[in-house]
């Protein structure tokens, strides 16, 4: 019996993992578009010596973070495809945020039953095989999460100052160079635990401005003085018009409702019920007490930061309603958090045999819930990988191919908006009208007017453009402005039209 | 054994009747996904739970009440869980109640709250004396 208890949690994990892998393998590999942005940008650092868009022209910062970007780097100086290094690390990134999950346990007073749930949870959840698979910098960001929450909440059990201290500004830094939203979540952490540990100050403060504020400061002064900004252009590309914010929110509010919510849940009736019927619980000792309050402090900054952030941000894709996701890290030491007191209160309902019993059960097939949830979503997450898969397939791979047989290598494409699979297959100069890598475009441009009046100026040889229902309704106002302008006619013409259920991409070279 | 019985049958009797009342007054919808809906279903479950607990238990004022905030407690998660669980379709249109998810319908959820309450805390000792 004993035996059979310490292997629970090796088996739910196994359990959960393996449920991954087959997620992972099954359908369609999954490319995402922006993935190949950052490709882009890496090949042209190694091979022409400039991290730009378009080799020769003035830099802009079309990408999140420069985490992904330095292992595509690497990658391509070893001669390795940039997007299998991307898929590798969201893979390795999976298994290592799970295993800190699992490993969160110990510092927060849980049992390992309860520690292994919530990394089922973490390896289990629909959402999680599309992350890991995307080539983006997602998976590393939530895996990056849960390790500044893991040793701010393990630093909770040593004296201020002891042990090794540059682990926490250490992986801050790998944070805040993943994605820039990183800082809220490393700040706080790092703020909670530096006010903790208040009596070793000077000494954090030297691994602090040494491994953390050094990094930053000076990627804040490289991009002011390479791309003459102190923000990234993606952030003033996805800066929200009022009527899709409602997206983010929903999607908030679903990953809440589906993965959070039951242990939640679970976790106040189980208090209630102790309280009124139980002994009362064994208090917790004061390490795990303060490694709590850490997680809680730290996360709590995060949420409203990340939140602020992507409410503000623009729908750019089909993708964004799995953007919630950047908070599961956090989520799911939450959870582990409510399995956690779950479990030390039924210890307290022991010896009152049928309240026990039924909260018991009750509150496993709460903890049970966001399994469900998970197996329910995984179908649609997979459909979802699939009809993205295929859309590359059939409307943006043979358009790249097309492009390379009657383009010459110096013209000029101008692609709206979908800037990652074809300018990367290409490697033509192009026009980013997804306005990620276009200063003016993402900052200056008001209204349809002026972004056809810029695609005019430009000039370019050819236009690969998204729509929605066939060329009566392009991706979006814009689109439509320049293909109804009464000078696009004369000087272009439609060599592609890839069309499925109305929507696609329309090919347009000029004459 | 007997009397934990009687808390039980009388339980699922009073659940039965609360989703007879509540059926008719919530609609076709039952109690499904919206939200007042939701709060028909928990609140309704709440009440049950507390009322059922506090008929059942033995003892003085305290203890039943205490009984009646445990038992509203575990009503709201019992439904909770039936209103999220992938339960089976259930028809209950010649009960003159309704169909679809199991969890869902009144019909069956709140009689089983009932049913549990009676007989958790029908049970002779359901919770030991406190220190």
């Amino acid at each position: 019996m004993r035996r059979a208890r310490a292997l629970l949690p090796a088996v739910i994990v196994a359990l959960a993992g393996a449920f991954a892998f087959r997620e992972m393998l099954r359908g369609a590999e999954l490319r995402v578009d922006d993935a190949s942005i950052v490709a882009r940008y890496a090949e042209n650092l190694v091979h022409h010596g400039q991290l730009t868009w378009n080799v020769g022209e003035p830099p802009v910062e079309g990408f999140t973070g420069y985490s992904l970007l330095g292992v595509m780097i690497i990658a391509t100086l070893l001669h390795v495809s940039p997007l299998s290094a991307a898929l590798a690390l969201g893979i390795v990134s999976l298994g290592a945020g799970a295993a800190l999950v699992l490993r969160a346990h110990e510092p927060l007073g849980a049992s390992p039953l309860a520690g292994s749930v919530a990394a089922a949870l973490f390896l289990g959840a629909a959402e999680q095989v599309t992350h890991a698979t995307s080539g983006l910098e997602t998976e590393l960001f939530i895996a990056l999460t849960v390790a500044c929450a893991f040793i701010a909440v393990s630093r909770a059990h040593l004296p201020p100052g002891a042990g090794r201290l540059w682990p926490l500004p250490l992986v801050a830094t790998a944070l805040v160079f993943t994605r820039p939203e990183g800082l809220a979540v490393a700040g706080a952490f790092l703020l909670v635990v530096v006010i903790r540990e208040r009596a070793a100050l000077r000494v954090w403060l030297f691994w602090t401005g040494l491994l953390t504020v050094l990094p930053v400061a000076a990627l804040q002064l490289f991009r002011r003085i390479h791309f003459g900004g102190w923000l990234p252009n993606t952030y003033y590309a996805k800066l929200g018009n009022p009527g899709e914010q409602g997206a983010f929110a929903a999607s908030f509010g679903e990953h809440f409702q589906a993965y959070f919510l039951p242990a939640v849940v679970a976790m106040i009736a189980t208090a209630i019920v102790a309280r009124a019927l139980g002994r009362p619980v064994t208090p917790l000792p004061a390490p795990v007490k303060s490694a709590r309050q850490a997680l809680l402090l730290g996360a709590a900054p995060g949420y409203l930061a990340l939140s602020w952030s992507y409410l503000r941000s623009d729908l750019v894709m089909g993708y964004s309603d799995r953007f919630a996701f950047h908070l599961f890290g956090l989520s799911s030491l939450l959870f582990l958090l409510a399995v956690a007191e779950v479990d030390r209160r039924l210890r307290s309902l022991r010896e009152s045999a049928p309240a026990h019993s039924a909260t018991f059960v009750l509150a496993c097939a709460a903890l049970y819930l966001p399994f469900a949830n998970a197996m329910q979503r995984a179908p649609k997450e997979r459909a979802f990988r699939d009809s993205y898969a295929r859309a590359t397939e059939t409307h943006l791979l043979p358009t790249a191919r097309l492009l390379k047989e009657i383009l010459p290598p110096d013209a000029t494409l101008a692609v709206y908006p979908d800037a990652g699979v074809v300018p990367y297959s290409t490697m033509l100069r192009t026009v980013d009208f997804g306005k990620l890598n276009d200063t003016y475009l993402a900052r200056e441009a008001t209204g349809t007017a002026s972004v056809a009046e810029y695609f005019f100026d430009r000039s370019p040889d050819a236009l690969m453009i998204s729509l929605r229902a066939g060329l009566a309704r392009t991706y979006d106002e814009g689109g439509d402005r320049i293909l109804s302008d009464p000078r696009f006619e004369p000087r272009y013409r439609l060599v592609r039209l890839s069309l499925r259920d109305g929507g696609g991409l329309a090919l347009f070279v000029k004459r | 054994m007997i009397r934990r019985l009687v808390a039980t049958a009388g339980g699922l009797l009073s659940g039965l009747l609360l989703a007879i009342a509540v059926t008719p007054w919530s609609g076709v919808d039952a109690i499904s996904g919206r939200p007042s809906n939701a709060l028909v279903a928990l609140s309704s479950a709440a009440a049950l739970g507390a009322l059922v607990a506090s008929l059942a238990s033995t003892g003085d004022l305290r203890k039943r009440g205490r009984h009646a905030v445990a038992g509203a407690s575990l009503a709201v998660l019992t439904v909770y869980l039936l209103r999220n669980l992938p339960l089976p379709w259930l028809n209950l249109l010649a009960l003159d109640g309704t169909a679809g998810l199991a969890g869902q319908l009144p019909l069956f959820s709140l009689p089983l709250v009932g049913l549990l309450a009676g007989w958790i805390f029908g049970a002779r000792a359901p919770t030991p004396a406190r220190p």
